[in-house]
């Protein structure tokens, strides 16, 4: 008999807690716009928000289904009074969950309050993820990104963002999520960086272009490193997974002219806390394969090889060396996160030298052991030669 | 109360259909007089009167039924060596030598049981009456028509025999027969039930394999059973399973007398009816669904693989209105950012909810499906052009239904048809499913899941639980249930039904 009211009792309990939950929220798809990505400017006017939204219709006729994308804007004292403001432009609910980029302009960033503010409803709105690429323009308006471009590949602009940041093969910007980004600004020493998008003309129309990276401390931009910087800054993050040298062009450099593909690249970075005090010990391990040679030239002798690897080495040893300048001595930011290893590595010294840590990080000496080995040449050994 | 009442009743309807007691007399005249009586309004029965050439106070009278019975005998084996044989005197002729000396049939008894004599009577067999005797007697003259042995049209095979069961109890037996020559341990009862129709059943088990425990537990069950008439083995299936409000089977029906075979030598017991193509095997587990015949003719890789198809098109059919539902109106964020697109951009300017879509074609599907099961199959086409023109292209066409939900509800069709068994009780969960996922999305749900699998693992089957061996980790124990395994390596029967002899392949004996 107990059993039975037990089992009744369970039953009961059961269904009724299916009925409590506080997930009763039926929504049809098509009764919702989707919105894949929105910009976001400092509205000098009222000192609040213009939230430019990129957003898609997806309408089908017959047997075929078109997707373009239209942009709204809405303004508010902050991120949550833009957005109804929006919602009332757009008059269906938005949903979140697929918006890809985040596109903050320099002015909005500058603005601290409004700034967190921003930071935080993406932190506790449950739609949107914390995967969102966060990304920054120098253009005059992060809106412009959105209004503006016309990538010739993709009909919405922000699909195409998510898909170059999703390749994975970046060598000239970083992708940064939202999560990645809040973690690095709210670190006591770490720096935060986002990829940049400027515009560019082109015969077709303007495109999007992402390139370079800017720093902050705080809220405030303290440096800008272009792609190229971009590349190297991404080998001592241990991101760059493969990539393309080509040599800077000199009359006294022996082994002209051969372009390299990186397959692999690891760097290591330790802090030895030595004799002569603290160095950061970067190892970096290339392999690397021939991938261009311009001109006719037989570089496949191991003098010749010996050589390539050795002017190669100190080309990218003199990149990062006037990295590590820029970063320490100019910007003095912390993007690499010397900081955190140090805490890690040896906590002891980090107690003594916490509070007097940005002039310390100024002054680190750094110690670079490159190994570089060619393993290859693709497909052919052979020399590319015109005529006899 | 209720029940006792009922219990009563029917004892009390069961006397009243046996017939009146009579003994019979030495005088053929009120004998025959009798049996006129008996069938009174009944012109099957058949009365031959014929008497010795030689000696005409020879007196018989053969009683039988039109049409149950092969007159070639009756005409060559009873009445033509009565009346042309040189017969002895009459009074040293007793009825004993009748049977011994001048009927030349493979099967006479002599009884005056009444019941006896109207029941073979009504199963083709011939009563003879014979002129100063009080017995008579009973030949075996059985022959009527039966549909000629064809392969199951539900169970078809590929490598395995082609046969399957008529409706002919004794057909089907023999079937059984030629494929177990166990010595004397095959063991063939038969049993009659309804208590009135008096439908011969046969329990078929091979002895020292089937659990004794279940074999009582069945003919216990077997007993209880006070329906008048006993058409076909569903109504037994009805009667003695376990959970009986379950809509998942707890004995199995086959239609493949090697199938039957098989599942003997397991341990399982078969029961057969007269007049039902389709054998009952027990005790029968939840992993039987998925086991074709086939399974074990064909290559253990290829079987394998089908079973895997079968296992996940029964996850599918169940899950998959219920996990879209959930998908495109709870949880958009799991959905890939192009498959959400083109679900929204099917969905705009549909006019009903996803639900009552989902709601509405599957009931479309099934109107089919059952119109599909009724019609004559000469109209099968035009039900196929309405099915696929006007409830699939022209409602998507006219936006009543969205095109990702055809596929769905087509996926969700062709997925459930594969286990013909389960159709049922997949109806039933996919509904539950699917209101579950209305209210509360995956949640939901999963919370059904997890109902069904505590239903699954609480019932059992003669004993055995349901799941067997599903919960076990042994790999002997599950050689044959998500992959067959070779023959080789199958070397013990599967636990629990074969718990009498678990040793199936001996290494001494090879």
């Amino acid at each position: 008999m107990t059993l039975k009211k037990n089992k009744f009792i369970l039953v009961a309990l059961l269904i009724m807690s299916t009925f409590i939950t506080g997930c009763w929220d039926y929504k049809e798809l098509d009764d919702q716009i989707i919105i894949f990505g929105t910009a976001i400017d400092y509205n000098q006017e009222n000192k609040g928000i213009i939230l430019t939204a990129e957003i898609t219709l997806p309408t089908s006729s017959g047997k075929e289904s078109n997707f373009s994308s239209k942009i709204y804007q809405g303004k508010g004292q902050n991120l949550m009074d833009a957005i109804v403001d929006l919602q009332s432009k757009a008059g269906r609910r938005l949903l979140w969950s697929h918006s890809k980029v985040l596109i903050l302009s320099e002015d909005i960033i500058g603005q601290e309050k409004l700034f967190v503010g921003i930071m935080d409803w993406i932190k506790r709105a449950h739609e949107i993820r914390d995967t969102v690429w966060l990304l920054t323009t120098h253009e005059k308006t992060a809106a412009e990104i959105l209004q503006k471009s016309n990538p010739q590949t993709q009909k919405i602009i922000s699909a195409y963002l998510d898909g170059l940041f999703l390749a994975g093969k970046s060598e000239t910007f970083l992708d940064v999520h939202y999560s990645k980004f809040i973690k690095d600004l709210q670190s006591a020493t770490v720096c935060a960086a986002l990829p940049t998008i400027r515009l560019e003309d082109s015969p077709n129309g303007i495109l999007p272009l992402l390139d370079g990276t800017a720093l902050y401390y705080r809220t405030k931009e303290v440096g800008w490193l272009d792609g190229k910087r971009t590349r190297v800054l991404l080998l001592l993050m241990n991101q760059l997974k493969q990539a393309v040298f080509v040599p800077e062009p000199s009359d006294n450099h022996k082994v002209n002219g051969v372009s390299l593909k990186m397959d692999y690249c690891q760097t290591d970075i330790k802090p030895i806390l030595g004799p002569k005090g603290l160095v950061m010990e970067i190892d970096i391990k290339m392999e690397a394969q021939i991938g261009e040679i311009d001109g006719e030239q037989d570089v496949f002798t191991p003098d010749k090889i010996k050589k390539l690897i050795k002017g190669a080495q100190s080309e990218i040893t003199a990149q990062i060396n006037e990295l590590l300048q820029l970063l320490q001595k100019d910007y003095q930011c912390d993007v690499l996160g010397f900081g955190n290893k140090v805490e890690a590595k040896h906590p002891k010294f980090w107690k003594k030298i916490k509070n007097r840590w940005p002039n310390e990080y100024a002054q680190i000496p750094t110690a670079i052991h490159l190994k570089l080995s060619i393993f290859g040449s693709q497909e052919s050994k052979e020399v590319t030669k015109v005529g006899p | 109360m209720y029940k006792n009442s009922r219990k009563n009743k029917a004892v009390a309807s069961n006397q009243a259909s046996r017939t009146t007691e009579y003994d019979l007399s030495d005088s053929i005249e009120q004998n025959e007089a009798f049996f006129h009586e008996l069938f009174k309004n009944d012109d099957m029965v058949v009365y031959r009167h014929f008497e010795n050439q030689s000696d005409p106070a020879i007196k018989c009278c053969a009683i039988f039924v039109a049409g149950m019975v092969n007159s070639e005998i009756i005409n060559e084996n009873i009445i033509w060596p009565i009346i042309s044989k040189v017969l002895p005197k009459k009074s040293q002729l007793p009825l004993e030598v009748i049977q011994t000396q001048v009927i030349m049939a493979h099967d006479v008894q002599k009884t005056k049981d009444l019941h006896k004599l109207t029941e073979a009577l009504n199963t083709g067999n011939t009563l003879l009456l014979y002129d100063g005797a009080v017995e008579a007697l009973i030949i075996n003259t059985q022959g009527w028509q039966t549909r000629a042995i064809t392969e199951p049209e539900n169970e078809k095979s590929l490598r395995g025999p082609k046969e399957g069961f008529t409706e002919s109890l004794m057909m089907n037996l023999s079937m059984l027969r030629r494929k177990l020559n166990t010595y004397h341990q095959s063991k063939f009862k038969f049993k009659s039930l309804g208590s009135r129709a008096h439908t011969k059943a046969c329990i078929c088990y091979i002895e020292g394999l089937a659990n004794p425990a279940i074999l009582a537990e069945l003919e216990k069950r077997l007993d209880q059973i006070q329906l008048d008439g006993i058409l076909g083995t569903g109504y037994i299936d009805e009667f003695i399973k376990d959970a009986p409000l379950s809509p998942f089977k707890t004995i199995g029906s086959t239609e493949r007398p090697d199938v039957v075979a098989g599942k003997m030598l397991e341990g399982r017991i078969a029961l057969l009816l007269e007049g039902s193509p389709v054998a009952l095997t027990l005790p029968h587990i939840f992993i039987e669904y998925f086991q074709s015949g086939d399974d074990y003719y064909i290559n253990f890789f290829f079987s394998s693989i089908s079973r895997i198809i079968r296992i996940t098109s029964f996850i599918f059919t169940i899950s998959v209105p219920a996990i879209y539902l959930a998908l495109t109106n709870f949880h958009p964020e799991i959905l890939p950012t192009p498959l959400l697109l083109s679900i929204s951009a099917a969905r705009q300017g549909v006019a009903f909810p996803t639900i009552i879509e989902l709601l509405v074609l599957g009931f479309a599907f099934e109107i089919i499906r059952e119109a599909g099961n009724r019609m004559p199959t000469t109209i099968g086409q035009a039900l196929s052009i309405v099915g696929a023109l006007i409830l699939g292209q022209a409602a998507v066409e006219a936006r009543i239904v969205s095109a990702p939900m055809v596929i769905v509800t087509g996926l969700t069709a062709v997925t459930g048809l594969m286990i013909p068994g389960l159709s049922g009780a997949i109806i039933i969960l996919r509904f539950i499913f699917v209101i579950l996922a209305t209210f509360i999305g995956f949640y939901g749900y999963i919370f059904g899941m997890i109902g069904l699998l505590l239903h699954l693992f609480d019932i059992r089957s003669f004993g055995v639980p349901y799941m067997t061996p599903l919960n076990s980790l042994n790999l002997q124990d599950i050689k044959d249930t998500v992959v067959r395994a070779p023959w080789w390596y199958m070397e013990n029967r599967p636990k629990f039904i074969g718990i009498m002899n678990r040793v199936r392949q001996s290494p001494k004996k090879f």
